[in-house]
């Protein structure tokens, strides 16, 4: 018995501690909303199964340690219960498929007419923002990360890629990533919800100064957007 | 009659094979463990400087390299060296002489990746699947890299002949009354094992010749100014490396499966079952490679998604079965069976967050964060590694003739639970707030740094198991006390004879009627409802 | 041997079924030329498998056999220690680091390699 309270104990609070639910980013965009919920389903499942499984697998430490020299009743199979164990978690995994490749539609939608696009171009070890149909270009390094500026309430297309080894473009408050490749052109849209400033970072390792090959995100009021285009990106 | 390190050098006994692949392998175990403890150092606060970058994505490379290449499969493949003649009834490998010959290429493959440590620009600097273009020319000028890429492909070499070598065995060299249906699962586990590896390791010999001829022979595979495509590089090393990690666990799946019935006193649950999923492990994880790649914008993710959230099926109906051999049996918690409870609950955590990140949506955010290195050490070190310690305390009476203690054993073991979870835990939270893998540094969050020293902390304690396990070894391998043929009342054939087995291994057989031969000679009168 | 058969045919089949259904969801060429040839390779070995069990007659494979029946019978040969493995061995690592580093030293690599051969040959004898 000595040795499984402490086991015990520890799957308790394992599963108590579960709630990384907590840590996660509420979801700066429309596209996180979505991909929120996603979180929110899987951790819920997630912590489901966990409780259920690790008290399966704990029950019988406690119910059936040897107490006799003689061998318990030694059934080999239940081909009705493996069947059930097979089917269930089989309907489980399908469910969860629907949601993700339902939500994963919606996320990776472009819109028709986005009401801007910026073309993000990943370098070692910084990034460049050039606004569309202006002349706005802006550069950054390593000690002086690029700030991308966002209208709120409007779609902004970002079309990324790298010229040189492979980036990747995350933003942790808006939940999502994207790689930028060389010789490959990711579009995806941005609907910010909330006025505020968001940091990015590269996240696909990508030599020396990958650590400081970070950038900002600082959205704005759609008038303050506006007025910022119009002066140049000052 | 040859002595000392000329029998050694020159021994092609699959049971000295086995050892010198395990205990290597160990060797490198400690090698990547000091590894991984000067990066939890240098993360343990904000903006250390113990390392810089440079040095800091040599001990990463080398860390995860020497874990996966010269650790975990090695060992999977010494202890099945070791075994599976045994548990088939057979005196050695169907090529003795070609299984020498793929340990020392595995020797020679691990020198061959270190040594980039004295060349020029150090060792390998682009993570363990050093993705072009970064590990191009251009961009990693040294001759590290190189020679990871050559210690790679002697790896390959080395397991693709292990494989034709287990396969073969098993088919071939059976003991009478041993039919494929009464093979021990860890024997059946390997089969599936090196169907896998003949699949996959191929795919990285290619992948790393074709960077080598882009490195050195003026290729253009992966260049992408020059009409290459560095995708393509994903899509070759992955079809590789997700088979990879099924060979890193499907062995350890055997492992409990053979550790669990024997301290639950039951025979296994489910063995049919349990032998179906191994192939549909295996065969499954053929097809997911590209969930590797679900931000590169340019793979169905769909199809991927599916196939991998299809493999949490058979997995599952593993941990069911073992859960059925415990159940309504009579438990013994030897440090063995402490090991094989401690992989089942951490394999959950880690297979949970592994069906969360098959999901692009959230792998959306947890790619290339700290949330997927949490999976990863759950699945590689939570399951793996628990099940090779659980191997080891199981069957190191057999191998050396000496017990190891019960009571060490299970203070290695608690520490290395509690520490494994408190350092990889909550780098799930890390995760998902935004800190991404494989940065020297970070700068003082809101939480980062306190999560971060929580991490660094529980890879002390398990650094304080891992010592306790060594003394352990040590005081075992001094005693005088000579351990029995079955110290634990085990089922398979190597339990039939002597603790080490003599030369050619058997001087007699029981009769095989059953996966649990040597139960059914001791237990006649259960053995009966045994017949299979 | 007719567990052997029937592991190689349905991993053929399953190979067959998966590169297939890759090209209709996927239609990239690079994926499905990977499990295109894993599915070839799995239908050589299933191909194999019925040419190799014409004559295979394992007393493994018997579920009545007992050890008995199998004493005297020549199993194989099972050398005991050979030189040759790690010499072979050394000579394949030198072979690829001089291809990499020292060309002169993948030629002596080589020409240990032929000789180990050579040598691992005449010992079967």
């Amino acid at each position: 018995m000595r040795s499984v309270r402490p086991l015990l104990a520890s799957c308790l609070v394992l599963c108590t501690a579960g709630c990384g639910i907590y840590a996660l980013p509420a979801g700066a965009t429309t596209q996180a909303q979505v991909l929120h919920q996603d979180w929110t389903v899987f951790t819920l499942v997630g912590l489901l199964v966990a409780a259920i499984v690790s008290g399966l697998i704990v029950f019988p430490l406690l119910a059936w340690r040897r107490r006799r020299d003689d061998y318990p009743p030694q059934f080999r199979q239940n081909t009705k219960l493996e069947l059930i164990y097979t089917i269930i978690p089989l309907l489980m995994v399908v469910g969860l498929f629907a949601v993700t490749y339902r939500d994963e539609v919606i996320v990776e939608h472009l819109s028709a007419r986005p009401a801007n696009t910026v073309d993000v171009l990943a370098f070692q070890w910084s990034w460049r923002f050039h606004y569309a149909g202006t002349a706005i270009n802006i550069v950054g390094t390593p000690n002086a990360p690029p700030q991308l500026v966002l209208p709120v309430d409007e779609t902004t297309r970002i079309n990324l890629t790298s010229s040189d080894v492979n980036h990747e473009f995350w933003v942790p408050a808006f939940l999502f990533k994207r790689d930028a490749i060389a010789g490959v052109k990711n579009s995806f849209d941005l609907r910010p919800i909330r006025v505020g400033l968001y940091r990015g970072r590269c996240a696909e390792f990508c030599g020396f100064d990958h650590a400081l090959m970070t950038f900002t995100v600082r959205v704005v009021s759609q008038a303050a957007y506006g007025r910022w285009l119009h002066a140049g990106g000052k | 009659m040859k002595h000392g390190i000329i029998e050694w050098l020159t021994s092609t006994d699959h049971k000295h094979v086995g050892t010198l692949y395990m205990c290597t392998s160990i060797f490198y175990f400690f090698v990547a463990g000091l590894l991984a403890l000067v990066i939890r150092a240098q993360l343990s606060q904000p903006e250390m400087t113990l390392v810089g970058p440079h040095q800091y994505a040599q001990i990463f490379t080398l860390h995860g390299t020497a874990m996966i290449f010269l650790f975990v499969v090695p060992f999977a493949l010494g202890l099945a060296n070791f075994l599976i003649p045994l548990q088939i009834g057979a005196p050695d490998m169907a090529f003795p002489r070609l299984n020498a010959f793929t340990y020392w290429l595995f020797f020679f493959a691990g020198l061959t990746i270190f040594s980039g440590v004295f060349v020029n620009g150090g060792a390998a600097a682009t993570g363990w699947y050093a993705y072009a273009p970064l590990s191009e020319i251009s961009v990693s000028t040294g001759g590290g890299q190189d020679l990871w890429i050559i210690g790679l492909v002697m790896s390959s070499i080395s397991g693709i002949l292990t494989a034709v070598n287990f396969i073969t065995t098993i088919f071939l060299y059976r003991a009478p009354g041993m039919t494929m249906w009464r093979l021990p699962i860890f024997t059946w586990e390997m089969v599936a094992t090196s169907l896998l590896i003949l699949m996959a390791f191929p795919s990285l010999a290619a992948v790393l010749a074709m960077l080598f001829i882009d490195r050195h022979f003026g290729g253009q595979f992966f260049d992408a100014t020059a009409g290459g495509n560095p995708v393509l590089y994903q899509h070759l090393f992955w079809f590789f490396g997700h088979p990879e990690v099924y060979i890193m666990i499907l062995p350890f799946f055997g492992v409990i499966s053979e550790i669990i019935p024997v301290f639950s006193r039951k025979p296994i649950f489910g063995y049919t079952g349990l032998v179906l999923s191994a192939f549909a492990i295996a065969g499954l994880s053929m097809g997911v490679w590209a969930h590797h790649m679900f931000t590169t914008g340019v793979v169905n993710n769909a199809f991927f998604a599916a196939v991998s959230f299809l493999i949490a099926v058979p997995t599952g109906v593993k941990f069911f079965n073992w859960v059925g051999t415990m159940w309504r049996g009579s438990i013994v918690l030897t440090t063995p069976m402490l090991f094989a409870i401690g992989f089942m609950l951490n394999f959950l955590i880690g297979g949970i967050s592994g069906v969360m990140v098959a999901s692009p949506p959230i792998d959306f955010q947890a790619k290339d964060s700290y949330f997927l290195v949490s999976h990863f050490h759950y699945v590689l070190g939570g399951g793996s590694l628990f099940a090779i310690f659980g191997a080891i305390y199981f069957w190191f009476p057999k191998v050396f003739g000496r017990m190891l203690s019960e009571r060490l054993g299970k203070w290695c073991f608690w520490l290395l639970f509690i520490g494994f979870n408190t350092t990889f835990f909550v780098m799930q939270f890390l995760g998902v707030m935004g800190m991404p893998r494989r940065i020297y540094t970070y700068p003082a969050l809101p939480g980062w740094g306190n999560l971060n020293l929580i991490a660094s902390i529980g890879s002390l304690i398990m650094a304080l198991g891992v010592l306790v396990f060594v003394w352990d070894v040590v005081t075992a391998s001094l005693s005088h006390k000579h351990a029995a043929d079955d110290p634990w009342g085990g089922y398979s054939l190597e339990w039939w004879t002597t603790s080490p087995p003599p030369e050619y291994n058997f001087t007699s057989l029981p009769p095989i009627r059953s996966e649990r031969p040597v139960f059914d000679a001791k237990h006649p009168e259960l053995a009966r409802s045994n017949v299979s | 041997m007719t567990v052997g058969r029937r592991l190689f045919v349905s991993s053929a089949i399953f190979g067959i079924v998966i590169a297939v259904a890759y090209w209709f969801s996927a239609h990239n060429p690079d994926g499905t030329i990977l499990l295109g040839l894993m599915a070839t390779a799995l239908v050589f070995a299933a191909g194999y498998m019925f040419v190799a069990e014409r004559e295979a007659r394992l007393v493994g494979d018997r579920s009545n056999a007992s050890s008995v029946e199998a004493s005297g019978e020549q199993l194989g040969v099972f050398t005991v220690a050979s030189p040759w493995p790690i010499v072979v061995a050394f000579s394949v690592f030198l072979l690829l680091l001089g291809l990499a580093i020292y060309p002169v030293l993948a030629a002596f690599g080589l020409a240990l390699l032929l000789f180990g051969l050579f040598r691992l040959g005449r010992e079967s004898r």
